[in-house]
């Protein structure tokens, strides 16, 4: 295995061309992933292609499509962001749970997607918010919804020629609500053990119109739950324990040293019960 | 190999690194040791730089993506903010000082990057990120508020002074 090269791409379309050009060769994002895996071995590759110059993978608009973050984005800015802060909050609190504040200096949301570890923290917290993946490759743009771009430990639906430029939360559906908790029963920069993002949202008469809830650490992907019609006429506390052994249901998790597979699960329904009844719960006045 | 220029602690700076190289190693080995390499996978915070106002971990940073960057160790921010290495030394806030260097630039970065409202939790939270092994947590804490206590009132005065 030699040390790569590296090239520092000016312009988006000079990245797709040296990535389709150089097999094996890599996106540079924001690095926290990538070089403590090439300083272990872990990594081989011939060229790693630095994004961090490009003008346009740059910044955070909001508009009526809803709020679009450019994939070189920090964790920290997108923590910070007063629009996420507000519609998406679900969103920022998960990117403010992540490492320490120097990682989240650093780390990317474009690279934490292409990463695709299911322990991370903004994956789930994405899925519920509907986020969709802006990609760019040879043959142009597509989109995919970011529910659908891991398809395994690290893997993803990305063309190794392609390069995530950035990522659309929608608005979210009037009166919602929505939060992330994760649980982490060591020190607190880990990854969690098991983590939950969910949104509820009522009509005019008060009665729940929309749930979503994702899941992660809890299989090779990050999870979503497919409660959207779990109501049933049902609220409160039982349509939170009804949402609960649906999380239950759809969870793999695997036994490693964050936990037992039989803890995990158990923690799925704990946590998300707890999630739920708190958003289903009274609005505090 | 790729040359790299930019200015480390106001100075230019110019070093020929291997494009895998980190930021830590490039600058240690042109001499500048007030960073220091702890955990190398950007835990500890012993490493821990301001590159273009932003604060990261210098073991993570591929040295040959700063180029034409704005960079700042311990040695550097410690006379940019003399308040806040004073603070650090009248508060003892270091023992064995092994983290020290990295405390000072968590410090230096909560002070004048995070813009959170100064209070004990807030610090607690911004400096979890970099690890005392001797848990000498409390001194560095205590430092950081006093300093943010002395810039609100150096900021008090100067706006009094400012006022038509």
């Amino acid at each position: 295995m030699t040390s790569p090269d590296l090239l520092r791409a000016g312009r988006l379309d000079e990245a797709i061309e040296a990535l389709a050009l150089h097999e094996g060769a890599l996106v540079l994002s924001g690095g926290t992933s990538i070089m403590p895996l090439l300083s272990e071995g872990m990594l081989d590759t011939p060229l790693l292609v630095w994004i961090g110059d490009i003008g346009e993978l740059h910044g955070i608009t909001v508009d009526s499509r809803g709020v679009t973050i450019g994939a070189f984005t920090t964790l920290d800015e997108l923590a910070r962001h007063p629009e996420v802060r507000h519609s998406h909050g679900h969103v920022a609190t998960a990117a403010a749970a992540v490492g320490n504040i120097r990682v989240r200096s650093q780390a990317t949301i474009g690279g934490a997607l292409a990463h695709a570890d299911p322990r991370q923290d903004l994956p789930p917290a994405l899925m519920v918010s509907n986020a969709v993946a802006h990609v760019a490759g040879p043959n142009g743009a597509r989109t995919v919804a970011v529910g659908d771009l891991a398809t395994g430990l690290m893997e993803t639906v990305l063309e190794p020629e392609e390069v995530v430029t950035a990522v659309t939360l929608p608005p979210p559906p009037a009166g919602s609500r929505s939060a992330y908790i994760r649980f982490c029963p060591a020190s607190r920069d880990d990854f969690p053990t098991v983590s939950v993002a969910g949104r509820v949202a009522r009509d005019r008469s008060g009665h729940v119109s929309h749930v979503a809830v994702a899941l992660g650490s809890v299989s090779s992907v990050p999870t979503a739950v497919d409660a959207g019609a779990s109501s049933q006429g049902r609220d409160g506390d039982q349509l939170a324990a009804a949402i609960a052994e649906m999380a239950l249901a759809v969870a793999r998790p695997a036994d490693d040293r964050l936990g037992g597979a039989d803890y995990k699960r158990h923690m799925v329904g704990v946590l998300t019960r707890r999630l739920m009844a708190g958003l289903l719960a009274p609005a505090p006045r | 190999m790729t040359t790299v220029r930019a200015r480390v602690n106001g100075s230019a700076w110019e070093a020929t690194v291997e494009p895998s190289d980190s930021l830590l190693d490039a600058l240690r080995a042109g001499g500048c040791t007030s960073v220091k390499a702890g955990c190398g996978v950007g835990v500890c915070g012993a490493c821990g730089v301001v590159v273009n106002d932003r604060y990261v971990s210098s073991c993570l940073t591929f040295a040959a993506t700063v180029d034409g960057a704005d960079i700042w160790t311990a040695a550097g921010l410690s006379e940019r903010d003399p308040a806040m290495a004073a603070a650090l030394a009248a508060h003892e806030g270091f023992q064995c000082g092994a983290c020290t260097p990295g405390q000072m630039v968590a410090a230096w970065a909560y002070v004048h990057l995070a813009g959170a409202r100064p209070d004990d939790e807030s610090i607690r939270e911004y400096l979890a990120g970099n690890l005392c092994r001797c848990t000498g947590y409390a001194t560095i804490v205590e430092a950081v508020l006093d300093r943010c206590g002395s810039a609100a009132q150096a900021d008090a005065t100067s706006m009094q002074g400012e006022t038509p």
